[in-house]
């Protein structure tokens, strides 16, 4: 009997050292609050910063994630150890998206939490080089026969603006211009004795007779297009068979009293009234005539975004009024100068059989090369889609069309695109398409045989 | 088209020419305001024999018959002329050809009355069909052609009876009348997407855009979609009539002479034609019509009296004086200026001398006079006709059927009448000396004419405002559905109602924007005075017998300075940066141009080598006309001689200096004397001193005046351009075969003169080829019989 009641003694205080002695141990499940604050990249200083997933890896390999709130900041309830925080998301700020990475690493131990009740940390923001949101997917000019085969028509030219990135575009100043002469072949003005572009390291590329832009904030969902339409929003179709019907369209440029002398109804017809009025572009018009008259052959196009600048006003003074050398009192060589830091994207085309007189009109670090283009047939220029990156997005497995059968014949050249890749058939199919942009117009559009917007 | 009168110059033959004579100087006041010169035509009259004419050029072909018919003994002389030419503008395209058909009968014959004087008497009649037709071109598209057709009727009644009265001498009668009937026909194929605005709005107000279908009489009609052909039609009758009596009386006491010319002249032309007119209203376009018919005709009565005395002075002088006075008197029914009246004098002396005097200088002679010839004002002038402009006021979106009821705001001005318009007229002078020298004749003239209030127009401008209504005011304030609405416009205030066809819902009034602007009137004014300087030489060398060749040198120097100073308004094509239209006018003097004038200078060298080859029957010559001296300078100065503008260091500056403004090779910058604002029109603000102090203080009204300075469009605009000397040569030949036959060979430009001259404005060379500085090369060849 006594020998039971010293092994229960014994067991009894074993238990109760084995209870007193691990005072580290209770305290190895006790959780601390942690608050990680994103902090807004430099580039975008008004970022959105909630609803970020913030992953904390702690040293045995186990994640726990949180989300941040309105303000950025993630709240964790996480034992000591070493953590490494990460959290990614891509931004957008003005037309160009970032992918922004955070990573911080911190070791949580006791004294962290002697003097506050949570630890607060601070995440700074690594920025990868921006790429532009916003880019030409379809530049439609040409124009194409008439159904009489009396020749040309060309009142039905549109753009088609495409955001390449995952993230929305906002620009609250958005823009398009062109570039003089008109037409590549013809004589330019604008070179010097030596034959280079006397703008080529001014910073500025002068739009002729005015640039347009959207009166009100320009908003473009990821992977998606804006078609805006330069000439008609109506449907050509019931006249031309050739043509393409634009009653529909997103946007359109028709500024009624934009001009210094009553529009032009040919080229400028009212658009169909099922288009917003505010979705209309207007122009700020330094030269006189009118109607804003784009090339049907040979175009140098490119939009813009001026960031905070209104675009009326700049383009209205008449310090920003660029004139062709030697045409400095003449008004039909007047433009716009549009920085070149605005510039988001730019064409060059040039006519197919007219190549050895063309010049370029964009200084290099704006554009390179040229595509070779056909008028009069329906053809539009049409952006190749950047293969790998495309065939990367996990959410386009098995939504790719492929063997793409678009291109076109022009003067002995086939253009097509490269990736062979259907852009637009995959879209119809929902997968998201990443388009090339290497600023190289003859690598990155081809000739198209038929307008996307053709049925 | 606007032409209401006027002989189409290709519908004269080109046959059956007896002399031409080229009128200069200070002419007879048989004449009227000929400052610069006449060219007369004399047809062949008599008895001629049969003369067979062919012509081939490389762009035209001509057949002309002609004879003079003896129709037995004192019954006269009856001169016909046929002809047939066919020309085309383009050598590609053979079926873009004027033709001519020519056929003129004339009928002379000498009467003699009860005292035996004679009594010559002329009656032509004269017809000419042709024209021109595209529409066997088959580079045409389908079905499009452009047809004119182009008849004249034109006769002529003379009379010149020498009755030698002591009260009378001479009485000369004539009466010509001429009706034309040219009809222009176009058919164009046309095609459009959207409906497009025809306007024929001839009063001011707001129009909207109806259908044709439901009212071919709208003001606006909307075009139609689709395809389809226009036919336009051009159709101008011009009629004119003159007739001219004048009576001389010539006195002789043994050396003395004296001749008293009086006459007058009566003229009239019309149009009997219904100007530019449209087969179909459903598809014709923007148009206004106005009736040729409807215009009155302009009538002139023309009264002269000339003296001309003449006696002999010592042995071998005489001395003779003319003076003269004509007076113009023209009227236009219902014209603003009324009757137009004016007096224009003429005096001439000339001194010869001697003449045929058996020594080195075998005739001396110099003379000299001065005229004033007014020039009337022009028809344009006179009765001027509207010019309308339409601002587009409404523009609601398309309709799904493709329609859009745009609305304009038409406004008719018409040319203002000025009371204070003087007449144009020119002062001319002139002085001239003539010899013969060793064979040699020499004539050497000098002139200075001066011409005082020239005609020229500038705009006035009245302040005004409208309405835009857009489809942004549609859908703020209109509920109406697309399909139901009928759209109607105030013709007062351009309000813009809705109204529902169905009648289920109340008219809606739409909101609007006021734009504020200027409409401009032109007005005719006299500009300042253009001064002409010249001097002419001919210097006809005696013909070198042994090889039968006459050399002429003939030349000119000429001089022109013709400037404009007087205020006239602009208003620049801008939008001001609020995006309303330019709010301000500039007052210019001379106009909204960077030069208000010109200064220019001529010398010009002649020579003609004619040769005469009996042997072989052959005649050849050449004719080589070189320029020695092209000098032009655009000028921008006040009467005064100062300097009107400023010379700028950089082209992009607003802002230069007060130099000289010539061949500095570098931008002008002009700016207006004063401007008024939209809101006070009659406050003048001197302009150069507020642009330069809001360069310094208000830069939005400094970028605003910026657009009223005027540029040169170039750096070397204001240098003094001097082409270097350039020359071209025609060659003549003609050689006659057999009896009947000659043939003539002839060449213009016939070097090809493809070398180059140097401006020195510019600096840069340019090819005589296709310049204008000489002839374009052309060759002929041809035929003539006669038997």
């Amino acid at each position: 009997m006594k020998k039971l009641f010293s092994l229960f003694a014994i067991a009894a205080m074993m238990i109760g050292m084995v209870a007193c002695t691990d005072d580290d141990d209770i305290d190895k499940y006790r959780t601390y609050a942690v608050t990680l604050q994103l902090l807004a990249p430099e580039q975008i200083p008004d970022a959105d910063l909630s609803e970020i997933e913030v992953t904390a890896l702690n040293s045995t390999g186990t994640s726990f994630t949180a989300v941040t709130d309105d303000n950025g900041v993630a709240t964790f309830d996480l034992t000591l150890d070493r953590y490494t925080f990460t959290a990614s998301k891509t931004m957008a700020n003005d037309g160009v998206a970032y992918a922004v990475n955070y990573s911080v690493e911190a070791i949580i131990t006791a004294e962290n939490f002697t003097a506050q009740e949570a630890l607060a940390l601070k995440a700074e923001a690594a920025v990868s080089q921006g790429s532009q949101q916003l880019m030409i997917k379809e530049f439609y000019f040409g124009g194409c026969q008439k159904d009489d085969g009396s020749g040309l028509y060309q009142y039905d030219k549109y753009v088609v603006i495409y955001n390449n990135s995952p993230v929305e575009a906002r620009l609250a100043n958005f823009g398009m211009g062109m570039c003089n002469p008109s037409n590549a072949h013809a004589t330019n003005y604008n070179v010097d004795s030596a034959g280079a572009l006397v703008y080529a390291n001014e910073g500025y590329t002068p739009s002729w007779q005015g640039v347009i832009f959207l009166p009100k904030e320009f908003v473009l969902a990821p992977y998606t297009s804006a078609t805006v339409v330069l000439n008609g929003a109506i449907n050509h179709t019931t006249t031309y068979s050739n043509s393409v019907d634009l009653s529909n369209a997103d946007y359109v440029f028709y500024h009624v009293d934009g001009f210094d002398r009553a529009i032009n109804t040919s080229y400028h017809p009212a658009p169909s009234e099922t288009i917003p009025t505010d979705n209309y572009f207007k122009i700020a018009f330094v030269a006189q005539g009118n109607s804003w008259a784009i090339s049907n052959n040979s175009p140098a196009f490119f939009i813009f975004s001026s960031g905070d600048t209104a675009i009326y006003e700049y383009g209205m003074n008449a310090e920003n009024t660029f004139f062709s050398p030697g045409k400095e009192g003449n008004k039909v060589y007047a433009g716009v100068k549009v920085k070149n830091e605005w510039i988001l994207d730019a064409v060059e085309v040039w006519q197919a059989d007219k190549l050895d007189k063309s010049k370029e009109r964009f200084a290099s670090t704006v554009n390179t090369g040229y595509v070779t283009f056909t008028n009069a047939q329906g053809y539009s220029i049409y952006r190749n889609v950047d293969k790998a990156a495309t065939e990367a997005l996990p959410e386009n497995e098995g939504k790719l069309v492929y063997n793409y059968a678009l291109g076109t014949d022009s003067n002995g050249t086939t253009s097509t695109d490269p990736s062979t890749i259907d852009a637009e058939a995959s879209m119809a199919n929902g997968a998201h398409i990443v388009f090339q942009d290497t600023n190289n117009s003859g690598k990155d559009f081809h000739q198209r045989a038929k307008a996307s917007l053709k049925k | 088209m606007s032409e209401t009168k006027g002989i189409d110059l290709r519908n004269i033959g080109s046959s059956n020419i007896e002399s031409i004579e080229i009128v200069t100087g200070i002419p007879s006041v048989e004449y009227g305001d000929l400052s610069n010169g006449m060219v007369k035509i004399n047809t062949r009259k008599g008895h001629t024999p049969y003369i067979v004419e062919f012509t081939m050029e490389p762009k035209t072909k001509s057949v002309a018959l002609s004879k003079g018919f003896q129709l037995g003994n004192k019954v006269g002389v009856l001169n016909t002329n046929l002809e047939h030419t066919r020309s085309i503008s383009n050598l590609a395209s053979p079926y873009t050809a004027y033709s001519r058909n020519n056929l003129s009968l004339t009928y002379s014959n000498t009467l003699h009355d009860s005292r035996e004087h004679p009594i010559r008497f002329s009656a032509s009649l004269g017809g000419n069909f042709g024209g021109y037709n595209s529409e066997a071109d088959p580079d045409e598209f389908k079905d499009t052609y452009t047809k004119q057709r182009d008849y004249l009727l034109r006769g002529n009644l003379k009379f010149d009876w020498l009755l030698d009265r002591s009260w009378i001498s001479n009485l000369s009668l004539q009466a010509t009348a001429s009706y034309s009937d040219r009809l222009n026909e176009t058919n164009s194929n046309k095609s459009s997407a959207s409906t497009q605005p025809y306007i024929h709005s001839t009063e001011t107000g707001y129009y909207v855009g109806e259908v044709y279908d439901e009212n071919p009489n709208a003001d606006i009609i909307l075009g139609p979609t689709g395809y389809w052909y226009l036919r336009a039609y051009t159709d101008s009758k011009p009629i004119t009539y003159s007739f001219k009596a004048k009576a001389d009386w010539v006195k002789r006491w043994s050396e003395l002479y004296n001749k008293l010319l009086i006459g007058v002249e009566f003229n009239g032309s019309g149009n009997l034609g219904r100007g530019l007119y449209y087969e179909d209203m459903r598809t014709a376009p923007t148009w206004r019509e106005y009736r040729y018919d409807e215009l009155p005709f302009m009538n002139n009565l023309a009264l002269f009296a000339e003296d001309k005395f003449s006696t002999p002075i010592g042995a071998r002088s005489s001395l003779s004086l003319t003076a003269g006075l004509r007076s113009d008197i023209t009227f236009i029914k219902d014209s603003e200026y009324g009757t137009v009246a004016n007096f224009s004098p003429r005096v001439n002396a000339r001194y010869v001398f001697w003449e045929h005097r058996e020594s080195v200088i075998s005739d001396l002679s110099i003379y000299g006079g001065w005229g004033k010839s007014v020039k009337q004002p022009s028809f344009a002038i006179l009765y001027p006709a509207p010019t309308y402009s339409d601002r587009l006021s409404f523009a609601p979106g398309t309709t799904a059927e493709g329609k859009t009821f745009y609305a304009y705001y038409t406004q008719p001005t018409t040319p203002r009448y000025n009371p204070d318009l003087k007449w144009q007229y020119t002062i001319q002078n002139e002085i001239g000396v003539e010899a013969t020298i060793a064979g040699t004749h020499i004539s050497i003239s000098a002139f200075r004419n001066k011409t005082h209030n020239p005609y020229t127009s500038r705009n006035i401008y009245t302040p005004f405002s409208y309405k835009l209504t857009t489809q942004t005011n549609i859908e703020n304030d209109c509920t109406i559905p697309s399909a139901n609405r009928i759209y109607v416009v105030d013709k007062q205030t351009g309000v813009v109602v809705v109204k529902d066809r169905t009648g289920a819902v109340a008219d809606q009034k739409l909101g609007y924007k006021q734009l504020n602007t200027f409409v401009s009137q032109s007005e005719y004014t006299n500009g300042t005075a253009v001064e002409r300087r010249g001097i002419d030489y001919v210097i006809d060398f005696a013909q070198i017998k042994p090889i039968r060749t006459q050399i002429r040198i003939d030349g000119n120097f000429y001089w022109y300075k013709g400037l404009n100073d007087q205020i006239m308004a602009s208003v620049p094509s801008a939008m001001m940066s609020n995006g309303q239209h330019y709010r301000y006018i500039g007052y210019y003097a001379g106009g909204a141009s960077a030069s208000n004038g010109s200064l220019s200078k001529q010398a010009n060298t002649n020579l003609t080598i004619i040769t005469h080859i009996p042997k072989i029957r052959m005649i050849f010559s050449v004719r080589i006309e070189a320029s020695f001296l092209n000098y032009n300078q655009h000028i921008s100065e006040y009467s005064n001689g100062q300097m009107r503008g400023r010379l700028l260091a950089d082209a992009d500056d607003f802002v230069g200096t007060d130099e000289t403004l010539y061949n500095k090779n570098s931008y002008v910058a002009i700016y207006p004397e004063y401007y008024t604002t939209w809101e006070e029109p009659d406050t003048k603000i001197p302009f150069l001193e507020k642009f330069l102090w809001a360069k310094e203080n208000d830069k939005e009204l400094y970028n605003e005046l910026t657009r009223l300075v005027v540029k040169s469009n170039t750096g070397y605009y204001f240098n003094e351009n001097r082409v270097s000397s350039y020359f071209a040569a025609n060659f003549n030949l003609t050689k006659e075969i057999g009896k009947t036959a000659s043939v003539t060979f002839y060449a213009r430009n016939f070097f090809y003169n493809m070398g180059k001259v140097h401006s020195s404005q510019t600096g840069l060379e340019s090819s005589l080829f296709d310049s204008g500085y000489i002839p374009k090369f052309y060759y002929g060849l041809s035929l003539r019989l006669k038997f």
